[in-house]
């Protein structure tokens, strides 16, 4: 398949490898996913796959010695992570290095970058039992620490418990990581089956970006991946709407300026042909700085610092997110649901339509600027049935309609609100 | 101006116009986008200054960020609606040293590159209007109050500066602000905003000859004179030596720091930071024996960050992240760098970190958003934008020991712990 500056093509075993030929950078950029569905179970287990193996591997058996491997290939970086895109898991391994033309011994350095990376991926340091016991409990040890630290960031506290309430019951309603006491529960050996079961289970999409002929690399991959594979089947994403009666949670915490953030469960689809209508309907709502959101209750009204919205257009939802004097929540609250209903009764000016248009637009432009935006733009294209370029996705929003927008939005609803509040909070009746 | 680094073969052009204001242009081919950066050298720490054969002035901690805030809107409109009739991505920020106004655009350059021009130099200033802002910039600074990455640096300056304006947060504290009138604004902005204390940078797809039409046209004030910022002389010693306090986290924040003597002259302060960024990742980066051994045993986790800090006047090494045991890291810091000094810095390691940073430098030319960025940073500082690549080609293991040796005396030094609120520190 090419679309755009893409070509995929496939080696085999349920492994593709993608080509963004782009020569603009100083450093190319190669990222492995593992795409699986969400597995409650497996929360933990699978967010310690990445953790363990971007530390060390049976070539490197500490982190220091793959760390000064990669100052010798001029600062390159390995990393892993897992995240969520829809009611996927997706496990992504790293590597950027500079491209070949600035080697100053003329090495070979995507090759040498594609080996690293597979080395980390495919053999990683291991003791009788599985997967480097001494390795595990020390980043066992840091996941707990990073799930014990989501309150420090209170903003992303405050959204993550929303989006938790939201998708209760449902596989979304799963963190990368899980819960505390699912961290603490993991053994060394759920860890070395969510790994043997990552390589052997899931789809895998290589993605390359940059100048360097990656032929080389892509035959890395392909040798690495030459034992058979039998990928899961992935269900489709679950585009749930909002329950009929809307949530409300209230949180106190010692802090100086509350958190007030809501939430709608569109229905829609990556695929449905609304999506732009909701793009823009979003954006104009929240998303620019020519918005109702920020003009009119942030510059306005003076009831909030920042008050944004948002779509996650790969689970269907928007967020209205916003950080408000404690004082003012129920003040600020009743402005969002203000602003909300307007969109929906079509209360929308021309040039807010396209300030949202030509917001949407600079930013869709400007995906390719960035190499790391640029590689996972198109990874989320997969998921969709048709892949847009960025131009394609433009031309879309430019069409968009005043009704279009509103018929979209007369149809949500809200799913529901959590609030974070500090002491001497007086309104809890006024919600 | 034509500046050019052979290596990778790029180019930037400088100049400096007729009102006074100097420019940088550094054109790059195949991004779509274009980035361009109106500053000006006027930050936080500038809070007592003179214009040329006129008396000092003190004014309220946190007005440049204020003014920033402010310069947004003039009379009849604010700049943000101007850009979104373009479609630019708009923004603005203030820093210790600087306060930068920038957008970023895929179409429509010369309008949007117009409205930053003329915005930045059309200020608007009433009672209503001043008075109006105070309440977003409260609520700007009661978010950081609930920061504790945020609260754990302030209070480490606290500890370090006596008189630096780095120890005080940039936007200032809810009391400051309510003494700023639209008198003190324009006070500022007059002293500060005059072309020859300012600087253009454009980077990305853009046609430099369009540019410099546009400057050309749009620069309406010829330079008044300079200003004297003043800063009392800071003493070598740190304030305290420790400083701790109790917030809504999980796991104890920590950083601790080491002020030094910024060189005065730019490139020999440079070089300083340059040889800096190499000695600690030498002795605390993820090839080190020190992260290796405290991370191993937990005593760190990826948190962990060292960090040059650096920028007019001010030059400090500061080390942080979340650990059970903050004070033990201290003084297994401590221990590492006696060892370090005793023995020297190694070769093979000093080649590495060597090459790891040129390619990082390398790296920092992908983005015309960071290449814009860096070409105002180092034109303030007085130094041209390659001048990190050729110092660091020319680094000497010996320049490095003998820095090594000169530094970390204890009494330059200060621990700042944020403890979490349900649990005290089990040491």
């Amino acid at each position: 398949m090419t679309k755009g500056p893409v070509r995929r093509e496939s080696l085999g075993n349920g492994v593709f490898f993608s080509t963004i030929s782009e020569n603009r950078f100083k450093s190319n950029l190669l990222a492995v996913h593992f795409l699986l569905p969400i597995d409650e179970g497996q929360a933990s287990s699978l967010a310690l796959v990445p953790m363990m193996l971007e530390k060390c591997s049976e070539k490197y058996p500490r982190y220091r010695f793959l760390s000064r491997r990669l100052d010798a290939l001029y600062g390159a970086y390995i990393g892993g992570n897992m995240s969520k895109y829809g009611d996927r898991f997706v496990v992504t391994f790293y590597a950027s290095v500079i491209e070949n033309r600035y080697a100053l011994q003329k090495e070979d350095l995507l090759k040498e970058s594609a080996a690293l990376l597979s080395e980390v991926i495919f053999h990683p340091l291991r003791d009788e039992e599985g997967l480097d016991y001494q390795n595990f409990s020390l980043q066992k040890e840091y996941l707990m620490d990073s799930i014990r630290s989501q309150i420090n960031d209170k903003r992303r506290y405050a959204l993550n418990r929303l989006i938790e309430k939201m998708y209760q019951g449902e596989r979304y309603g799963v963190f990368p990581g899980g819960t505390l006491k699912q961290a603490e529960a993991v053994t060394a050996r759920d860890v070395t089956d969510s790994y043997n079961r990552m390589l052997k289970e899931a789809s895998v999409e290589i993605f390359y970006t940059g100048d360097t002929d990656p032929e080389a690399a892509k035959a890395i991959f392909r040798e690495c991946f030459s034992k058979e594979r039998t990928p899961v089947n992935i269900p489709k994403t679950d585009f749930s709407v909002s329950r009929e009666t809307p949530f409300l949670i209230k949180e106190r915490m010692d802090v100086t300026q509350g958190k007030l953030c809501i939430g709608v469960k569109t229905g829609i689809s990556s695929d449905d042909p609304r999506l732009s209508a909701l793009r823009v309907g979003v954006n104009l709502l929240g998303g620019n700085p020519a918005s109702k959101f920020f003009l009119h209750i942030r510059e306005r009204d003076n009831l909030c610092y920042y008050c944004l919205a948002r779509l996650d257009r790969l689970k269907g939802f928007l967020i209205f997110d916003s950080g408000v004097d404690s004082k003012n929540i129920p003040a600020a609250k009743q402005a969002i649901l203000k602003e909300f209903s307007a969109v929906q009764n079509g209360e929308i000016t021309d040039e807010e339509i396209a300030a949202a248009k030509l917001a949407l637009c600079n930013s869709f432009r400007s995906v390719g600027e960035n190499i790391y935006s640029l590689s996972s733009y198109y990874l989320t294209q997969l998921f969709s049935e048709t892949i847009q370029t960025p131009d394609e996705a433009c031309r879309q929003i430019e069409s968009v309609t005043k009704k279009e927008i509103s018929d979209l939005f007369s149809k949500l609803r809200i799913d529901g609100t959590f609030i974070l509040t500090g002491e001497g909070y007086e309104h809890e009746n006024d919600l | 101006m034509k500046m050019t680094y052979e290596p990778v073969g790029e180019s930037y052009e400088r100049y400096q116009d007729p009102s006074g204001v100097t420019v940088l242009l550094y054109p790059m081919k195949g991004y779509s986008g274009a980035y361009a950066l109106f500053g000006t050298k006027y930050g936080s720490i500038d809070q007592y200054f003179a214009r040329e054969g006129e008396p000092f002035s003190l004014v309220p901690a946190g007005i440049a960020h204020y003014l920033e805030h402010k310069l947004f809107e003039s009379e009849d409109c604010d700049a943000f609606s101007l850009f979104s009739k373009t479609g630019a991505s708009a923004n603005a920020y203030t820093s210790f040293d600087k306060t930068v106004y920038l957008f970023s655009c895929t179409e429509r350059f010369e309008e949007s590159f117009g409205i930053l021009l003329d915005f930045v130099q059309s200020p608007y200033f009433t009672e209503e209007n001043v008075k109006k802002e105070q309440g977003i910039i409260a609520q700007e600074i009661k978010m950081y109050d609930d920061d504790p990455g945020w609260q754990v640096f302030f209070r480490l300056l606290g500890a370090l500066y006596h008189n630096h304006g780095v120890k005080t947060d940039i936007a200032g504290t809810v009391e400051s602000i309510s003494h700023i009138t639209p008198e003190l604004l324009y006070r500022c902005y007059h002293a500060f905003y005059d072309p020859s204390n300012m600087v253009i940078a454009v980077a990305g797809n853009f046609s430099p000859e369009t540019a410099k039409e546009l400057i050309a046209s749009h620069m309406k004030a010829k330079s008044q004179g300079k200003t004297v910022s003043f800063t009392e002389d800071e003493p070598e010693t740190a304030v305290c030596p420790y400083t701790e306090t109790v917030m809504e986290v999980s796991l104890p924040l920590f950083q601790f720091g080491y002020k030094m003597m910024p060189d005065p002259d730019p490139y020999a302060f440079l070089k300083a930071q340059i040889e800096w960024e190499i000695i600690l990742e030498m002795l605390v980066g993820a090839s080190s024996d020190f992260y290796d051994a405290l991370y191993s045993e937990g005593l760190l986790n990826a948190t962990f960050d060292a960090e040059v800090f650096s920028g007019r006047g001010f030059l400090s090494l500061i080390f942080g992240g979340e650990s059970k045991k903050p004070k033990e890291v201290f003084a297994r810091f401590k221990e590492m760098i006696r060892k370090a000094k005793e023995e020297g810095l190694d070769e093979k390691a000093f080649l590495s970190a060597k090459n790891g940073l040129y390619g990082k430098y390398l790296k920092g030319l992908n983005d015309a958003d960071g290449v814009a960025a860096d070409l105002i940073n180092s034109e303030m500082a007085g130094v041209g934008f390659f001048d990190p690549f050729l110092i660091l080609s020319k680094l000497t293991l010996s320049d490095l020991n003998q820095r090594l040796k000169n530094a970390f005396a204890e009494n330059t030094s200060a621990l700042s712990l944020i403890l979490p609120k349900h649990q005290t520190e089990q040491e």
